[in-house]
């Protein structure tokens, strides 16, 4: 075997496993807390999704890659949605929502893609980098009393941003590129997948603690008489 | 780089430059995140701790205050009330059931002008710690009393107007308001050696207001700041602190024409008193 398929085995055969540290990690930590729940649930589904990719026929492929964005779009979103407290963000999540499912329903009727759903995947990419945008914004807003690093969303955000940021351009290059390119520069998503799964595993450290606590001020005892 | 090596198209070079573009975005936003909340929390503290140290004070004032107050009310009972009533005591010895019935009567009388005098003492310090005007009328009526009374001494002409106060303000904070008052005009006395004093009130866009006007001397917003924050100003503090609780705000200013001085209260206006 070619020494660049063994690399390239290796790295998938890694962001698959690693998939498994959320489930993993929800166990050992313990923690039952909504968010720790999506995530080990999340890094169940992926591991499957992925550990199956190989085995479903072409034909179904575009099917496998929609509900691939689908889904991770909408655990992404859940985890965002969650955590920012203002309502008309919420709103605008749940409104931008129903436009990225109305469109990729659109996508998938009407277009086709050789590769990969690169269009649908941009817009996802986009989307959550907007969540990602108003969950900073809104922890920026309010005076809190810990760091913005305590608070398990940060590790989420983090880990997205390298996962976005660093497959981005090869999803949305990815219908450019001949086979043999491809799969060179497929190394770049496994690389910001692997990174996100350990980013994510890192905010189980961080969920369940408060780091909502703003300060209070006391008023000294005044009434003398 | 294994990248730049191999790459020979524009794409892997737009590939290439985006993704690194991308990744020192994601990098430079967090650092920035973090750095800036650390600066404001770091002001925050700052700030939290600038005002623990002017609560601490206002609370000082505040205890030491009351112990005056509670000196006061000592020095009143003591000196005036205890002599009062052990000459009382005096008057009704043992001995007088062997005098004559005129001394008799002599003693009685003078031992009932004696505990008058007493009664009258005990009504007065109880009305300069809660003025019954205040608490069966309202705000309208203790002030406009308190004004009449300081008017009353002939030195200073004092005068008060409440424009709209139909609803009365609740008893808590009617009470906190005419301590504010009081300490002001107070101040006003001792230290202004005004000619006038003139209250108005008024209500506007939920706000209640209250404004004391003067042409002695008088202090300006800054000199009241300045005053709030060092040790001295002990009634000052206690305004401070009174407005807190109300959650008003007070502005000392010299008005425009340069005659006299303004002293304004402002607080958020509740639920007619029940």
């Amino acid at each position: 075997m070619e020494k660049s398929k063994v690399i390239e085995k290796l790295f998938k055969h890694i962001v698959i496993y690693s998939y498994l540290i959320l489930p993993i990690f929800y166990f050992i930590f313990g923690n039952k807390k909504r968010d720790a729940k999506i995530l080990a649930i999340y890094g169940l589904v992926f591991c499957l999704l992925l550990f199956f990719y190989y085995d479903i026929p072409v034909e179904y492929d575009r099917y496998y890659q929609t509900l691939y964005t689908f889904l991770e779009y909408s655990f992404f979103t859940c985890l965002f949605y969650f955590n920012i407290s203002n309502k008309t963000y919420r709103k605008v999540m749940l409104y931008l929502s129903f436009c990225f499912v109305t469109f990729q329903i659109i996508f998938l009727l009407l277009f086709d893609s050789n590769r990969l759903d690169s269009v649908p995947v941009g817009v996802e990419s986009i989307l959550v980098f907007v969540y990602i945008f108003l969950f900073f914004l809104e922890e920026m807003k309010y005076s809190r009393t810990t760091y913005i690093y305590h608070h398990h969303c940060f590790w989420i955000s983090v880990g997205l941003l390298f996962y976005l940021g660093g497959s981005f351009f090869i999803n949305i290059l990815a219908d450019s590129f001949t086979n043999e390119e491809f799969q060179k520069y497929w190394y770049l998503n496994y690389i910001a997948d692997t990174i996100k799964t350990f980013l994510f595993a890192t905010s189980f450290l961080f969920i369940g603690k408060k780091s909502n606590a703003r300060s209070t001020s006391t008023v000294p005892y005044l009434d003398m008489i | 780089m294994y990248f730049l090596q191999t790459t020979t198209s524009g794409v892997s070079t737009v590939l290439f430059l985006g993704t690194l573009g991308m990744v020192v975005l994601t990098v430079s936003l967090i650092v920035f995140i973090i750095f800036h909340q650390r600066k404001v929390l770091r002001y925050q503290s700052r700030l939290q701790h600038m005002e623990q140290e002017q609560q601490k004070i206002l609370l000082n004032a505040s205890i030491k205050l009351q112990e005056e107050e509670r000196q006061r009310l000592a020095a009143d009972l003591h000196d005036d009330a205890g002599p009062l009533l052990a000459t009382a005591r005096l008057y009704l010895n043992e001995n007088l059931v062997n005098q004559d019935k005129a001394t008799q009567l002599q003693s009685i009388f003078q031992a009932r002008q004696i505990i008058d005098d007493t009664i009258q003492l005990v009504r007065n310090i109880s009305h300069s710690l809660m003025p019954p005007t205040l608490k069966n009328f309202g705000l309208e009526s203790a002030i406009n009393d308190l004004f009449q009374k300081i008017s009353g001494s002939g030195t200073i002409n004092a005068s008060s107007r409440f424009h709209e106060y139909k609803d009365r303000l609740k008893g808590e904070k009617e009470l906190i308001i005419f301590r504010i008052v009081q300490e002001l005009i107070n101040n006003i006395l001792k230290h202004s050696s005004a000619s006038f004093i003139h209250l108005t009130q008024n209500v506007h866009a939920d706000k209640f207001y209250l404004r004391i006007h003067h042409d002695g001397r008088g202090i300006i917003q800054s000199d009241f700041d300045k005053l709030n924050k060092s040790n001295v100003g002990l009634g000052l503090k206690n305004i401070s602190s009174r407005l807190r609780v109300v959650h008003g705000n007070i502005n000392f200013e010299k008005d425009i024409s340069q005659t006299y001085y303004k002293v304004t209260i402002e607080l958020p206006k509740d639920e007619p008193y029940q």
